[in-house]
């Protein structure tokens, strides 16, 4: 009974904060005489939005664009011109990171053959094992997992202005994938390559799905090149947390 | 070393510590002129005035639009399977995370690097309960190991140099001395993620988040912000009520107007959007996620009239242009928030006005902040409107009052004007020795003005003398 008065003050605290918040809010804002904000303050209308950063007219093409951009990331790229090329440069660079002191394990999205067919059996044949974890909450798991040095996954989309892709959490694709391990690749379909952000805001806009495109997963995040920090005298250090080295290969879609 | 500037010290002790330490301001003018170049340098490629107006518009509407904000933010973020809490201010907040952590049975919380638990002393209070905070930032790590508070909004180590960390590293993890950024880095590294995947709590700011969708959004480089959001069980985002934007195209534009004013990058490594905890059959993310909305004094400065500081990005531009903050640091200012913006919104949070009296006077007001602002806040604006506020408040010392007082007596009547301005020519040059040597100090009561100023001896004749002689030469002027 004590317990749950207690919780009953905890919650009417709580209400009277977000009551007393809001009404000092409006209260201001009702006052005529108000600097800031004006009293007519228009908001940004969808399509209103300027394109920060654009094409230029001399990039030849947005898998070009994107390998730049990235490289002043300090990240760098694949571009194969089929799925064969695809597959072996993504055979080939896993591969020279795994060196021979390491475990031959890869921490992976489920269905890599969904963005390269034979890509699994590939890697198979070359004995690395793609592990595809169900859950981290096992403290275990997590340990195990923890020795994994590469990590490979696909992408929501990219973007070639910025050299930026954006990874979208679901019960396949892990966040894990693209953030525990050093080396982290990640492959491209050139149907998911966009020129910019604003590209992408748009079209959603368009079909009115950016809400959902938003939060229909829990997390969704942009990654542009290799974790990094200028913390220490605003020298550039690598892998601070995140991977230390960051590959995509880019390649036309299967079909 | 820890840094000589006692943040407890009245104003005017800080700053004299800061300007006697010779190797601060050369460390924080190479640091600040670089990021202010490289701002300069991701700006120039675009349309800046555009941006800049294209931010002022849509930060001035959700302003204007606040409440409705907070209350569409609020329900979907609960839609997405999280909780929200208010807090009328720093104790109120600090109360709530300090029950989660309780509820969740949580013994250490690792944090990725925001300003809003500092202006709250979150840390402190956790402590406090038996609860080991870790901060994951790599700067934010070095200033937690050296027992120090962060000088710079985004650049929290800006005041120290590598060796300086070097002996930390060796002192703190016995670690062998090296000059070398990367070794620290990787060291720092291995320490850090045992801390992440033994954490029970996660804890971050907020630099933006998105009322339409309930979605908070965490700017980082380094993947601490993705780690503290990721691995716990529990996730609790802390942020001012302030930090709304309405739709995901006005985050994406705050977002690459951030980046580039803050450290010139036209994209930072990441950009962590979360909507609510893991979904179901997700393979990691937090079980539980919470978003803490804060006020601390941020509705009152809407209604003071200062409401055009809550447009603020925190993308320390301000402070990388400013010649005050670059002489005495951040750790001047004494404050979470320093530079310009800290010198407008430090008195202005919570009830900090009595103890930061002193610093809408930190500045010159040289206007380079405000041309600096990605949404063109009038901060030497602010900083008179303060100063007005103050000696109105009657905040200002009392012989300082007297003697503008006095001044304004005598200024506005000119005979009396002109016998005081011979008089005090006379005096400083007697002072001075007819030289031209600036006063360490006028005798009393003046000697309250040179306790912080030099004086300049008064020149022979006056404007009027001199151009009375000048006009009876060459004939007045037409």
């Amino acid at each position: 009974m004590v317990g749950q008065a207690i919780r009953d003050a905890g919650t009417r605290n709580v209400s009277q904060a977000r009551q007393r918040i809001l009404d000092r809010l409006r209260q201001g804002l009702a006052d005529p005489k108000l600097p800031w904000p004006p009293a007519d303050a228009p908001p940004l209308t969808p399509g209103e939005h300027m394109h920060v950063a654009t094409l230029r007219a001399e990039d030849v093409g947005l898998e070009q664009r994107f390998a730049g951009e990235l490289e002043k990331l300090h990240g760098s790229s694949d571009i194969a011109d089929s799925i064969v090329g695809a597959r072996m440069f993504t055979v080939q660079k896993i591969l020279e990171w795994l060196d021979d002191t390491g475990p031959r394990r890869v921490l992976a999205w489920s269905e890599l053959n969904s963005w390269i067919p034979g890509l699994e059996e590939s890697l198979f044949d070359r004995h690395v094992e793609v592990v595809v974890p169900e859950s981290l909450d096992n403290p275990d798991t997590r340990g195990d997992l923890q020795e994994i040095r590469v990590g490979i996954t696909g992408v929501e989309v990219a973007f070639a202005a910025t050299g930026s892709m954006l990874l979208k959490s679901t019960p396949g694709q892990s966040r894990s994938a693209s953030l525990l391990p050093l080396n982290h690749i990640a492959l491209i379909p050139g149907t998911r390559l966009l020129p910019n952000v604003e590209t992408w805001l748009e079209q959603h806009q368009q079909d009115d799905s950016l809400g959902h495109a938003i939060r229909n997963s829990a997390n969704l995040t942009l990654v542009s090149g290799p974790s990094k920090s200028a913390d220490i005298e605003s020298k550039l250090t690598l892998g601070v947390h995140g991977p230390k080295e960051l590959h995509t290969v880019l390649y036309p879609a299967a079909g | 070393m820890r840094s000589r500037i006692d943040i407890e010290a009245p104003f005017k002790t800080r700053v004299k510590q800061a300007v006697a330490n010779p190797t601060l301001a050369d460390t924080l003018t190479r640091a600040t002129l670089h990021l202010k170049e490289q701002k300069r340098l991701s700006l120039e490629e675009l349309e800046a005035q555009r941006l800049r107006d294209q931010m002022r518009q849509m930060k001035a509407h959700t302003l204007r639009n606040l409440p409705e904000l907070l209350e569409r933010f609020e329900h979907n973020v609960v839609m997405n399977g999280g909780r929200v809490h208010w807090a009328e201010d720093a104790d109120e907040a600090n109360r709530i995370i300090g029950e989660l952590a309780e509820q969740h049975d949580v013994r250490k919380v690792v944090k990725s690097k925001s300003m809003a638990t500092e202006e709250i002393h979150l840390n402190h209070h956790l402590e406090a309960k038996g609860i080991t905070c870790v901060e994951t930032d790599l700067g934010e790590y070095i200033i937690q190991l050296a027992e120090e508070i962060p000088s710079h909004i985004v650049a929290p180590v800006i005041h120290k140099r590598i060796d300086e960390i070097s002996d930390l590293f060796a002192e703190k993890l016995s670690m062998p001395r090296t000059l070398d950024p990367q070794a620290l880095c990787a060291r720092a590294r291995v320490e850090l993620r045992q801390e992440f995947l033994s954490a029970d709590m996660g804890i971050s700011g907020c630099n933006f988040a998105i009322a339409d969708t309930g979605t908070v959004c965490i700017v980082t480089n380094e993947g601490n912000g993705r780690m503290v959001s990721t691995l716990p069980r529990v996730y609790v985002a802390v942020m001012g009520i302030e930090k709304l934007v309405p739709t995901p195209q006005d985050a994406f534009l705050q977002y690459q107007s951030l980046t580039r004013s803050a450290t010139g990058q036209r994209v930072t490594v990441y950009l962590s959007m979360t909507s609510g905890p893991k979904r179901l059959e997700d393979v990691d993310g937090p079980e539980e996620f919470h978003v803490v909305l804060m006020d601390n004094g941020r509705s009152r400065m809407l209604a003071d009239g200062y409401g055009e500081s809550l447009m603020c990005i925190r993308c320390g531009a301000c402070l990388n242009v400013c010649p005050v903050y670059r002489q005495i640091s951040g750790h001047g200012y004494g404050n979470t928030y320093s530079g310009p913006i800290g010198a407008v919104i430090s008195p202005l949070l919570s009830e900090e006005m009595a103890r930061n009296k002193d610093l809408p006077y930190a500045s010159t007001l040289c206007g380079a902040c405000r041309d600096a602002c990605p949404v063109q806040i009038d901060l030497p604006k602010m900083l008179l409107n303060l100063r007005h506020d103050l000696v109105s408040g009657k905040h200002m010392p009392g012989a300082e009052r007297r003697a503008m007082q006095g001044f304004a007596g005598v200024a506005s009547r000119p005979t009396a004007y002109r016998g005081t301005a011979r008089a005090a020519r006379t005096g400083t040059r007697l002072l001075s020795g007819f030289g031209d040597r600036n006063l360490r100090r006028l005798p009393p009561p003046l000697h309250h003005w040179t306790r912080q100023r030099d004086f300049p001896p008064m020149a022979k004749q006056s404007f009027r003398e001199w151009w009375a002689k000048r006009s009876g030469t060459r004939g007045p002027a037409t």
